[in-house]
């Protein structure tokens, strides 16, 4: 197995780019293809960056290239979710910790919304029973 | 018990018992054996016939200067895998780390690619050897078993090392099982073989020099 | 009364949908599924039934379980004990002595055919297993009796797998993994002394999710955490590769961060995750501390040798076995000299006797 870990970065020194720019270049075609399907068919698409072969320094400079947008998205479930629109629309960051602020997963979802942001059916259904209820006891 | 633990445990231990063992009886039974007797008168010329033993295992690294041209073939290919040999054990770090491991003694290893770059020419001169053996004439007539095992058993720790070194398939532990047992193997065989002359060249040339230089013609 | 589906007892135990769905993301990356599985995760977590686990002890040190149970709470990962319902575990439960007997018996006749039976510790096999026996039988009859009924064991921590430390030489209880002794049924290795907790959630969640144990390789191990050595995954690897050894513990090497194959690391021939889950929530692990690979995941990594011995090396004679070596090889040598010399001077006393004898006769 071949990893792109360069020994400089082993100890905290920052390496101009070469092979990181050709993994930054292959992530970005392959969400760009994953929008393209979400466009077409609405499946959400994901590439998960937690047990991907960077360095640390390397994933750093992605997230740079992905840039920041308009929206932040902070989710308190077991501990904080860091979640925001990259400068791609359609491209979020999800980043989920847990309650001692670990990192315990990282990816990329491609799609209108990530999926844990949104309401799930069940529970709205649950909620709209029991609003109705409340509703006629009053 | 795997194969990997058999290799650096029983086996190791064993090849190395018997390749000093071996070399050491080799050598008493020889050096013990009675000079015959000389009754010759000395006719030096004053050379004391130790400084003729040692300058013959000197002068003799080189054939005379009217053989170079029908030996320099032989000659180039075995300088070129010995020194290569060489090479690869003394500067290999894996070699060096073993040899700090059991002596103590310990040195800077020479690059790896350095290293990679000598086993390709020493594992190629030796099939070229190996080949050379098999087709002209007069080597086939010649080579006996001993011949053959003794190239076989230096031919596989260099290829087992390069499969090591290179990571090459399957799993490490088995890559390193197999290269260690490829080198005790070498070691079993050693003193029992052709290939003894790693100790007996030198012996053997410097009886000659004393010989020589009793008779007066020492180099 | 019905039993309540996970999803409805969760929802009563205030876990969230996205809870359910964050542990889900983190159960896929860690069992190297995609990442979109984890709403399939979620899904059939949340429609599953409280899975019933027993878990009993051999000749255990109590670290497989310590490990499990420290570096799970207080995190997200302390939810798999919502799914689970580990209704046997000597050493959690309240219960001691004859009631804890009874829970057993009861727990597993009320879940026959569908409990899983976790097991950490060693088993005795030597004399009937006598050397490790709770409530005045052997735990090797323990095992019998309870695994004939499980849908599958777990045999956690090297011990269980492989024997582990018990088993070291010259091992006096006899002490063997389960599959040495179970035969008949399926059975997941998850070694590694102890072994990284993610690896025992993962296979939870695995067998929840999709019904099944996951792939394992020929040693029975779960391939998504077992499938590569140390060796391929250590951010140290560059420093292997360029032949850049610490030579000590504290060299420059060592403060630089270098490989430690010279102070006898067994990361290429270990298999586990370390190297990239690592410990204590992605912490840390041996090698990133500077300290060489114990391969602690073999079969009897205590009887290798050294664990500061590189694997360049090996335990070859000592100075004193090599004098011995030499000293027969003397005695050898010089016998077949003197044989030699014995059967020269008998053919010279011959050659003069032929000469004595054919000159007695001329004259």
């Amino acid at each position: 197995m071949t990893t792109i870990f360069r020994a400089k970065e082993s100890i905290g020194e920052p390496v101009s780019d070469g092979p990181a720019a050709a993994m930054a270049d292959a992530l970005l075609s392959e969400l760009g293809d994953l929008l393209h399907r979400f466009l077409d068919t609405g499946e959400h698409g994901r590439i998960d960056l937690f047990k991907l072969p960077i360095s640390p320094t390397d994933l750093l400079h992605f997230k740079d290239r992905l840039g920041r947008g308009e929206v932040s998205i902070l989710v308190e479930a077991a501990g904080g979710s860091e979640i925001y629109e990259t400068a791609y629309a359609g491209l979020w960051w999800v980043e989920h910790r847990d309650e001692l602020g670990r990192v315990i997963a990282r990816l990329i979802e491609v799609a209108d919304a990530p999926s844990i942001v949104l309401a799930h059916r069940k529970d709205l259904e649950a909620t709209a029973k029991t609003l109705i209820r409340s509703e006629e006891s009053a | 018990m795997t194969l990997l633990d058999f290799a650096r445990g029983p086996a190791l231990y064993w090849s190395v018992l018997i390749l000093i063992g071996g070399l050491v009886w080799r050598l008493s039974g020889v050096l013990f054996l009675p000079f015959q007797r000389n009754l010759a008168t000395p006719r030096g010329g004053g050379i004391e016939p130790v400084y003729g033993a040692i300058s013959t295992i000197f002068s003799r690294m080189l054939p005379h200067r009217e053989f170079w041209h029908r030996t320099a073939v032989g000659g180039m290919l075995g300088y070129a895998f010995h020194i290569g040999l060489l090479v690869i054990v003394v500067g290999g770090a894996a070699h060096v780390a073993v040899i700090k491991s059991a002596t103590g003694l310990s040195w800077t290893p020479l690059p790896k690619g350095i290293i990679a770059l000598v086993s390709g020419m020493t594992f190629t001169v030796l099939i070229i050897v190996l080949i050379r053996r098999l087709m002209h004439p007069v080597l086939r007539l010649l080579s006996n078993f001993d011949d053959y095992a003794s190239l076989v058993l230096t031919i596989f720790p260099v290829l087992t090392g390069i499969l090591l070194a290179g990571e090459t398939f399957g799993s490490f532990g088995l890559l390193l099982a197999i290269h260690i047992l490829s080198v005790t193997a070498l070691m079993i065989w050693l003193p029992f073989g052709k290939l003894a002359h790693t100790v007996f060249v030198f012996f053997g040339r410097g009886a000659l020099g004393a010989n020589f230089a009793r008779k007066g013609a020492a180099k | 009364m019905p039993e309540r589906m996970l999803g409805e007892e969760l929802a009563l135990h205030k876990i969230s949908r996205r809870k359910l769905l964050k542990f889900a993301t983190a159960m896929a990356a860690s069992l190297a599924l995609h990442p979109s599985m984890a709403a399939a995760i979620a899904e059939n977590l949340a429609k599953a039934r409280r899975q019933s686990v027993i878990w009993i002890s051999g000749q255990e040190c109590t670290g497989c379980l310590e490990t499990i149970t420290r570096s799970a709470s207080p995190t997200l990962e302390s939810l798999i004990f919502d799914f689970i319902s580990l209704d046997y575990q000597s050493v959690l439960m309240a219960a001691a002595g004859e009631a804890a007997d009874r829970t057993l018996r009861e727990a597993a006749a009320a879940n026959k055919g569908n409990y899983l039976l976790a097991i950490d510790g060693s088993l005795s096999i030597k004399d009937g297993g006598v050397y490790s026996m709770t409530g005045g039988r052997s735990d090797l009859q323990i095992l019998r009796e309870f695994a004939g009924n499980a849908k599958a064991i777990l045999a956690i921590g090297t011990c269980a797998a492989y024997g582990g430390i018990p088993k070291a030489a010259p091992n006096p209880t006899g002490a063997a993994g389960i599959e040495d002794v179970i035969g008949d049924k399926p059975i997941v290795n998850i070694p590694g002394c102890p072994p990284i907790p993610e690896v025992l959630t993962g296979v939870l969640v695995n067998f929840l999710s999709f019904g099944r144990l996951p792939d394992l390789d020929e040693q029975k191990r779960p391939l998504a955490y077992f499938g590569t050595t140390i060796h391929d995954q250590c951010y140290r690897r560059p420093f292997y590769d360029q032949g850049k050894f610490a030579k000590s513990f504290d060299d420059e090497g060592a403060r630089q961060g270098w490989c430690l194959f010279e102070l006898g690391c067994k990361g290429p021939i270990t298999q586990n995750a370390c190297a990239s889950l690592k410990w204590n929530g992605g912490t840390s692990f041996p090698i990133q501390s500077g300290h060489g690979c114990l391969g602690c995941a073999e079969p009897d990594f205590w009887d290798k040798g050294s664990f500061y011995t590189s694997l360049a090396g090996g335990q070859g004679p000592g100075w004193k076995d090599i004098a011995i070596a030499s000293g027969a090889g003397l005695a050898a040598g010089t016998a077949a000299a003197i044989a030699a010399r014995r059967s020269r001077s008998a053919i010279d006393q011959s050659i003069e006797h032929e000469r004595k004898t054919k000159s007695g006769t001329e004259t």
